[in-house]
């Protein structure tokens, strides 16, 4: 083989060097492309959805201390005979009683029926289900079968199929006839739509055998919380701050 | 005087010139070595080409990407400042809260002003402040951790690693069965409307998004509250599944209290009190 000429060979080392510079530089490009994919706009989004609630709460909070200051300012100003501490406490117990499920209630709302089916029972899995769905649709109280739903409420199933039965405040709540009604307050139109969204979950129950129907009312009654439940009693066990 | 002639002939030379050197060139290409030079050459364009290409893509990119920086620097500044805001304002309503209620209770407590029926009154608003959950709870009790499986990157990972609502909803309410007297999801207090709602990688707790690892505080009987978690299944399959599940009880837990009187209200006011049950 003819030696190659000692240009010739000075290009090709060059081109081999402009080359390799080439891919180093093409190779710089690419981890840099894959990294600036990273910073996606979505963050963006979610940052600016989290500043537009938290302006919000603040409102909110802004709007709360001046109701607070408004209740100062008259409680200094209270003579004898105003009732001004009274009335105000009153008040606040009166709502904190509906808040807590301590008063039994009634509102606008719906009942939500799901009966047993012949070889699928109901279990505590489908009421939360149901319960936390409804609450995510703005419900304001939550009764199922004479037993309200408050903060400390446990949804529990004992015994094993076909035996099983649902306890709920402690109280077995499951009837001879399998029936479980979930009497809810709350906005009729924002229920019924939140329970279209469980389209898929209830015609899987449908599937199993389990009924289930909504039915809007225009006065839904819940109960008040037992005092012997254990809802009611453990949360009186607190330690007050 | 130069004719056409003359002007051909004197091409003549340098057309054969430029005839030999294409020969030479020919002949040059056709050697190994020229082929050598070709390839290498080819190689070279291609590269630069694309690398041009990429180049000027890139520097469209990071145009977009150093818009994007702004803005999202943008936010945060203007995040901050509503988060100092808020902390300003939560302080100054537990100032105002307390001021007022010192002075109802010595107002109620001078009995010309209400007798026993304030007393009646601020006893009954000791209780239902505990049980509407708007009271401190300080106390023993379960801190349970769950947080997606290991390795798990956010946006990248599969549903099936991922700590979901229900598992929380199920855990919380294993709590409440075995007597919980406070539970807390990420310092976030549970109240009667509470709900868990997915939302991709983060969970809705009441009205604040939580990210794994989520963790659920209880105050309670330590003993049973544990029992209780020992015995369930679904925590078991879960930590089986490669999820971060463990627990431990915790001596002297601080579960905050549910504040918002604003929430307190809105979330009532399709409720009336019934006279008679």
């Amino acid at each position: 083989m003819k030696r190659q000429s000692r240009p010739a060979r000075l290009v090709i080392l060059l081109l081999c060097i402009v080359i390799g510079v080439l891919v180093a530089l093409q190779f710089k490009n690419v981890s840099e492309a894959s990294r600036a994919k990273v910073a996606d706009t979505a963050s963006a989004d979610e940052l600016r959805d989290f500043v537009i609630d938290l302006q919000l709460a603040n409102a909110e909070l802004a709007e709360q201390n001046n109701r607070l200051r408004d209740n100062l300012r008259a409680l200094q100003g209270e003579q004898e005979g105003d009732n001004v501490a009274l009335n105000q406490v009153m008040a606040e117990n009166r709502q904190l009683e509906i808040f807590a499920g301590l008063v039994a209630v009634e509102g606008p709302g719906a009942h939500i029926t799901i009966v047993d089916g012949k070889n699928a029972k109901v279990d505590h899995n489908h009421l939360l289900t149901f319960v936390n769905f409804l609450r995510a649709g703005n419900a304001q109280g939550i009764a199922i079968n004479g037993e309200r739903l408050v903060a400390m409420s446990e949804i529990l199933t004992t015994g094993s199929f076909p035996d099983q039965q649902i306890v709920i405040n402690g109280n077995i709540v499951s009837a001879s006839d399998g029936i479980y009604t979930i009497r809810v307050i709350g906005d009729p139109e924002q229920i019924a739509s939140t329970y279209s969204l469980l389209g898929s979950y209830v015609s899987n129950l449908l599937v199993k055998g389990i009924g289930v129907s909504l039915e809007k009312v225009e006065t839904v009654q819940l109960p008040a919380l037992g005092k012997e439940s254990p809802a009611y009693r453990f949360g009186l066990l607190t330690a007050d701050d | 005087m130069k004719t056409p002639f003359d002007l051909l002939r004197s091409l003549r030379v340098p057309l054969r010139r430029l005839r030999d050197g294409a020969r030479r060139c020919q002949e040059f290409f056709e050697s190994r070595r020229g082929a050598h030079v070709v390839l290498v050459l080819t190689l070279a364009i291609v590269l630069l080409t694309v690398f041009v290409s990429t180049t000027r893509g890139l520097a469209l990119e990071r145009h977009q990407i150093s818009a994007a920086v702004d803005e999202l620097s943008e936010l945060q500044s203007l995040l901050d400042e509503q988060q100092a805001q808020h902390q300003r304002l939560e302080l100054e309503a537990e100032d105002l809260r307390r001021q007022r209620d010192e002075l109802v209770t010595r107002l109620l407590e001078m009995s010309a002003f209400a007798g026993a029926e304030g007393q009646q009154e601020l006893e009954d608003l000791a209780r239902n402040r505990r049980l509407a959950q708007a009271t401190e709870v300080r106390g023993p009790g379960i801190r349970l951790v769950m947080g997606d499986a290991s390795g798990v990157e956010q946006g990248s990972g599969r549903s099936e690693d991922l700590i979901h609502e229900r598992d929380i909803q199920d855990a919380v309410n294993l709590l409440k069965s075995a007597g919980a007297t406070a539970i807390a999801v990420n310092g976030e207090r549970l109240i009667s409307s509470s709900k868990l709602i997915c939302n991709g990688p983060t969970i809705l707790v009441n009205r604040n998004l939580q990210a794994a690892p989520f963790v659920i505080t209880a105050t309670g009987d330590p003993e049973r509250l544990l029992a209780a978690l020992d015995a369930n299944e679904r925590l078991l399959y879960l930590q089986l599944r490669g999820k971060e599940i463990h627990y431990h009880v915790a001596d002297d837990l601080v579960i905050p209290a549910f504040r918002d009187e604003t929430y307190i209200r809105t979330v009532t006011d399709l409720m009336v009190e019934r006279s008679q049950p």
